[in-house]
């Protein structure tokens, strides 16, 4: 496999993407899309079921191949990213996490560390510390011999995000990684990920519910039809005008309790 | 730009599959008009269908094989195309069809078994012994698929094992009985010629109920279409509806079996073409799929009328499946992917505290068992234990057999613990890629078409043919990136073509049929010590390689996601691992025959007794692969000396059933 | 008549016997009986027609049952199927020929003893030709034949008697079937062993069809109502009795002139790749069935 030679530039932006578009057969998914997104930040994906989302993360992590437009990641074209050297990058945790038949939280964390040392690598004590070190910053230590399919929801979301973590990347893409959760869960997940990008990750998540997003996302992308329609800082975009533009359903905005963050409402 | 989500609506769902429909049968006319030109001058075809002049040769003839041939033609493919479209309806599942379920397998079991025991029970006709046959082996299929609730992929690898199971226990019978059933091989393979108007009078009643009942069932039938929850939703009763369209449908098939042989993919095919032709409502397909399949059935049959006949006349039955399996490979990308294949639930699995302390077991029972199968033996002398000089005197005819179990079982183990791995699916198995059909083919090739071939012949032309099936699996996997799901079907595919040889080959009454009936039953009898070291030097490079892509097996089953997203080349890992299985299944096939079950076995038992981690689970299967051979091949040798039962066929015939039995029981 | 097959015991104390060098009874007149071990069918008959009696042959009981001439001795030993004769136990046996039959595996055999392969049918030549040169053959490799010689001649004696007792036969033409399931027949025609003994006692085949090399053609029944219409019926099997649990079993063959107007002669089964001892049973059997006065029919 042909290593790239450098990780990127780190002045670069993150992902640098350029009339983009995405078609299956006669249905186009993604409109030409031109947007770049920087460092260090908890980019929320947000727009209604079929609004493209979904598509957009998948093709920025490399699992899908454009139809047309420009890719960049750290100001190298996606096509020129070895798969290894990508993965050292960038992690991407799908929408719904296979079963993962009789694999420990260990065993499960411990695969993130294949792009570090591929098939014939040896699995060195470094390998072995930045495992117990994403099952710590996860919280999963306590359950590490557990199997992960008997796992609770939020407890095995969090086992994933920590083989995420374990893969070391500068960016995570997390395709709604609450969606099968309660409440609780998806707080618990989604203040995991703030922390994390508090440490310095990038992340670009999917998420449903757009006031999750809103509290815990720093900037927000809206989609839809395929269209990038909105941008912006979560409390800037958190307006009835632009939530009613995004979801297609009147809404109403009023400031939480006890937070006075805002709140989206369907009317 | 068309508008997002939104299709163009196919036209009326009749045109496309008419023209089809019509088009094959102006073909089949045009055959059948020149075949009865030869015959007769077209003046008198009237009077040969109608009132026949009893003196007249050509008129009778044509009277009563002619047009009879076509009848029953007609009703033959039009019950397939009819009871081909009711399964795939009823089981959702657009490759379903009675004979991959295993019921044309059951049938000819039984009426094998029927001739050898119960010759009196023919006598009240093959359509009740048939039927029998058909229906225990829909039973089996259910039974295997139904923990899995009946999904499609389930049904089709059920329906698999189930077939070559049925096989496997029809080959021990014909090794044994072979002198006593040369006539039911002359007659399965699915001959479609008559001498009177019988046959036909015996189908069209029955097509005629069937008919009838399917078209009473017609709602009940589009219901079952939707998913359990939403038919139920609407007041449908749903096992009662699914069995009853079944009961039909089989009763159908059986009947066609019954009457001509085993005919296959018209089931499959008809209505697949018309459901690609735009005959979208259940309705459409109901009506067009019997048409289409009579149409076919008559070009097909018109088309083997051509051939000149030498002294093995070509069965329709043969051809239909021979120019089926391209037609269905051509047919799967066309067929939309959701509905091939859903995610199968996850089993609780049990885990292993010390895997390596299993592992050594393994090796220690193995070693013991090689001992045992060099020393310990019935032979000449009754009952005896071999010493150290007695081994020495027994290895050059125990050790080339012992060797060559070893190796061939370790290999084909390997081979089906890739394969679950990649397909992330446990009943995968070597045999479901179509390779060591492939391989069969290659030596049954070898076999008819030289007098005498010899083992290094035999080999080479193993070789080829599992290469050839290989070469076949890389052009057609890479338009889907090796999506596992294709595969399947395709070796679905291949192996069915493959049967279809066998039964061609059978129905020759060659005396060399027993060299190929042993040998697909799994002998290691031929095995000379220079081919037992060759094999036992592959295994042993292919196992000091497998490990290389124990990462890999690990990450695999996550699915291709994650595969990719911690940085796998999903589409060369998967042409790689599927390299290395068609090799591991290849070798050993050309010792063992494509019929053992060990590459699915041994790697299932290997994960239900613990062995979850890939390194784990592969060397587990191997030892077990290699355990379970051996000592098929010692009882073999021992059990009914100076006979001898071939290890694969015994591998099967006894874990067959103890395979099925842990399938139910998860 | 059969024979029970021999018990482990008695099987194993043949062997030991054997092994020690006591050879059995049998023809101890004559020179000392070679020690041959037959793998096939044909080759054993033919040696025991020859005089020598095979030191084991596989399938015993079948042989019984489907080839029965000539009648094989107590001592032979069993050696298991015929596709794969135990190897184990021909060791054992420590013969010094072993006769293989055409188209058999012989590699593993070779690795014992030298193997004879016993040809009586070979393509472009006429069975009866190449039996008789098979014939000779194999009595040249065993030092017999003046054996051969005579088994020649009692083979042309018997064929003349045939013809002799067939003279007066004035019936249609012979389909010669061996085997039958559904609507399809296994039958022999122009260059198979019994057209030659057909040719010899002046009888007529019906099917005049393309066949294999062995002689033998897999037919619908189309072909065969296509016969000529005088075509008398000939059933080379023993699974049925007569022609009217023929019948029974297979309706659709009703159809048929020659069952419909009961021209049926079941006779036993005889190997078709056997040589002149199959031949030899094939002549007398159909005289004996088909030789006015005393034709057993139906």
């Amino acid at each position: 496999m042909r290593e790239p030679d450098a990780t990127g530039r780190t002045d670069a932006p993150l992902f640098e993407v350029e009339d983009l578009t995405f078609a299956v057969a006669d249905r186009t998914l993604l409109q030409p899309l031109t947007a770049r997104l920087e460092r260090g930040r908890v980019h929320g994906l947000i727009g209604h079921n079929g609004s493209g989302k979904s598509t957009l993360l998948k093709l920025l992590a490399g699992q899908q191949s454009p139809s047309g437009g420009r890719i960049a990641y750290a100001g190298r074209p996606l096509a020129a990213w070895g798969r290894r050297a990508f993965a050292r990058q960038v992690a991407y945790l799908p929408q719904q996490p296979p079963a993962a038949a009789g694999l420990t939280v260990r065993e499960l964390v411990g695969l993130g560390r294949y792009p570090w040392h591929g098939a014939l690598g040896r699995f060195t004590a470094a390998d072995r510390e930045r495992v117990e070190e994403a099952m710590r910053l996860t919280e999963v230590a306590g359950f590490s011999d557990r199997l992960v399919d008997s796992l609770s929801g939020g407890e095995r979301q969090r086992a994933w995000i920590a083989m995420l973590v374990a893969q070391d990347a500068a960016c995570l893409l997390l395709d709604e990684p609450t969606s099968a959760l309660d409440i609780g869960h998806q707080i618990q997940v989604l203040a995991l990920v703030q922390r994390l990008a508090r440490g310095g990750l990038s992340v670009l998540v999917v998420l449903h519910d757009v006031n999750m997003a809103a509290r815990f996302c720093d900037e927000l992308i809206a989609l839809h039809s395929g269209r990038l329609i909105r941008r912006g800082p979560s409390r800037e975009l958190m307006n009835a005008a632009d939530l009613q533009a995004i979801y297609d359903v009147p809404m109403a905005v009023l400031p939480h309790p006890e937070t006075g963050m805002p709140v989206g409402v369907a009317l | 730009m068309p508008p997002v989500g939104e299709r163009p609506e196919p036209r009326a769902g009749w045109q496309r599959p008419a023209l089809i429909v019509l088009a094959l049968a102006l073909a089949a006319l045009a055959l059948a008009l020149r075949d009865l030109a030869l015959r007769l001058p077209p003046g008198q075809w009237g009077a040969a269908l109608l009132a026949p002049d009893a003196t007249d040769t050509r008129q009778m003839l044509v009277h009563l094989t002619v047009m009879p041939r076509i009848a029953v033609a007609l009703l033959c493919g039009a019950g397939l195309g009819l009871a081909g479209a009711v399964c795939q309806q009823v089981l959702r599942n657009p490759l379903a069809e009675p004979t991959t379920l295993g019921i044309s397998a059951g049938a000819s079991l039984a009426l094998s078994a029927a001739t050898l025991w119960a010759p009196g029970l023919l006598a009240y006709g093959r359509e009740g012994v048939a039927l029998a046959g058909s229906f225990a082996a829909l039973l089996f299929v259910f039974g295997l698929a139904w923990r899995r609730a009946l999904s499609p992929v389930s049904l089709v690898l059920a329906g698999l094992i189930v077939t070559l199971y049925c096989g496997a226990l029809a080959s021990a019978l014909s090794l044994f009985h072979r002198d006593y059933l040369i006539g039911i091989y002359l007659w399965g393979a699915g001959f479609l010629s008559q001498q009177g108007w019988g046959v036909a009078a015996f189908l069209l009643p029955r097509l005629g109920v069937a008919a009838f009942l399917i078209a009473l069932m017609v709602r009940p039938l589009t219901l079952l279409g939707l998913d359990d929850e939403a038919a139920r939703n609407l007041g449908l009763g749903l096992t009662g509806a699914r069995l009853a369209a079944l009961v039909v449908a089989v009763s159908l098939s059986a009947a066609v079996t019954s009457a001509v042989g085993v005919i296959g993919f018209v089931g499959l095919a008809a209505p697949a073409i018309v459901a690609i032709a735009g005959a979208r409502r259940l309705r459409d397909r109901l009506v067009w799929a019997p048409l289409c399949g009579a149409a076919l059935l008559w070009l097909t049959d018109g088309l083997v009328l051509l051939i000149p006949t030498g002294y093995r006349e070509v069965p329709t039955g043969a051809a239909t499946a021979l120019l089926g399996a391209p037609v269905m490979l051509a047919l799967l990308p066309r067929l939309r992917k959701g509905v091939l294949w859903r995610a199968e639930p996850a089993a609780a699995v049990p885990r292993a505290a010390r895997p390596g302390l299993v592992l050594a077991a393994g090796a220690g029972l193995l070693a013991l068992a090689l001992w045992g199968a060099l020393a310990f033996a019935y032979g000449p002398r009754g009952w005896s234990w071999a010493g150290l000089t007695g081994i020495a005197e027994m290895l050059p005819w125990r050790g080339p057999r012992v060797a060559a179990a070893l190796a061939a079982g370790a290999m084909l183990a390997m081979a089906g613990m890739l394969l679950q791995r990649m397909m992330n699916n446990p009943m995968a198995s070597p045999e479901v890629l179509g390779v060591s059909s492939g391989a069969a083919l290659g030596v049954i090739v070898a076999l008819f078409l030289t007098e005498a071939p010899s083992r290094v012949v035999q080999l080479a032309a193993g070789t080829a043919g599992a290469f050839a099936v290989l070469l076949g699996i890389l052009v057609l996997g890479r338009r889907d990136a090796f999506s596992p799901e294709r595969l399947l079907l395709a070796g679905v595919a291949t192996s069915a073509a493959f049967g279809a040889i066998v039964a061609v080959a059978m129905a020759t009454g060659d005396p060399r049929v027993g060299t190929l009936l042993t040998w697909l039953a799994g002998s290691t009898y031929g095995v000379d010590p220079g081919e037992a070291a060759g094999f036992l030097a592959a295994a042993a490079i292919l196992a000091g390689l497998a490990p290389m892509l124990a990462r890999w097996l690990d990450i695999l089953p996550l699915g291709a996601a994650t595969a990719q997203a911690v940085g796998l080349h999903v589409p060369r890992v998967r042409l790689v691992v599927m390299l290395a299985a068609a090799v591991m299944t290849a070798v050993p096939t050309l010792v063992v025959g494509p019929l053992s079950f060990v590459g699915l076995m041994a790697p299932h038992i290997a994960r239900l007794i613990g062995l979850q981690r890939a390194l784990h689970h592969l060397v587990g299967a191997a030892i077990l692969g290699a355990l379970l051979l051996t000592l098929a091949d010692w009882a073999g040798r021992t059990i009914i000396f100076p006979y001898q039962m071939p290890a694969g066929l015994l591998a099967t015939v006894i874990g067959g059933p103890y395979l099925m039995w842990l399938l139910r029981r998860r | 008549m059969r024979a029970p097959r021999p018990s482990r015991r008695e099987a194993v104390a043949a062997i030991l016997a054997a092994g020690a060098g006591l050879h059995p009874a049998r023809n101890a007149a004559a020179a000392p009986m070679p020690r041959v071990a037959a793998a096939g069918w044909a080759g054993a008959q033919t040696l025991l027609a020859l005089g020598v009696v095979p030191l084991a042959l596989p399938e015993i009981a079948r042989y019984r049952a489907l080839v029965a001439e000539p009648p094989l001795p107590e001592s032979v030993q069993e050696l298991g199927l015929r596709s794969e004769p135990n190897l184990e136990l021909l060791t054992a046996l420590a013969p010094h020929l072993i006769v293989a039959d055409a188209g058999s595996v012989t590699s593993p055999l070779a690795r014992i003893a030298p193997v004879a392969t016993f040809a009586p049918l070979r393509p472009g030549r006429r069975p009866a030709e190449a039996a008789r040169e098979a014939t000779l053959a194999l009595a040249a490799r065993l030092g017999r034949d003046a054996e051969a010689q005579s088994l020649i001649a009692a083979h042309e004696a018997r064929l003349a008697g045939a013809a002799e007792r067939l003279s007066g036969d004035r019936g249609g033409p012979l389909c010669l079937v061996s085997d039958a399931f559904g609507n399809r027949a296994l039958v022999f025609g122009g260059n198979s062993l019994y057209q030659d003994v057909l040719d010899r006692v002046g009888l007529r085949n019906a099917f005049t069809g393309a066949t294999s090399a062995w002689g033998h053609a897999t037919v619908g029944l189309d072909q065969l109502a296509a016969l000529d219409p005088t075509t008398r019926l000939v059933l080379l099997t023993s699974r049925v009795p007569d022609a009217r649990t023929f019948l029974a079993l297979r309706p659709l063959w009703r159809t048929l002139p020659f069952l419909r107007e009961e021209r049926v002669t079941v006779l036993a089964d005889i190997l078709f790749y056997g040589g002149l001892p199959s031949a030899d049973r094939f002549a007398r059997l159909l005289a004996e069935r088909l030789a006015p006065g005393n034709a057993a029919r139906g």
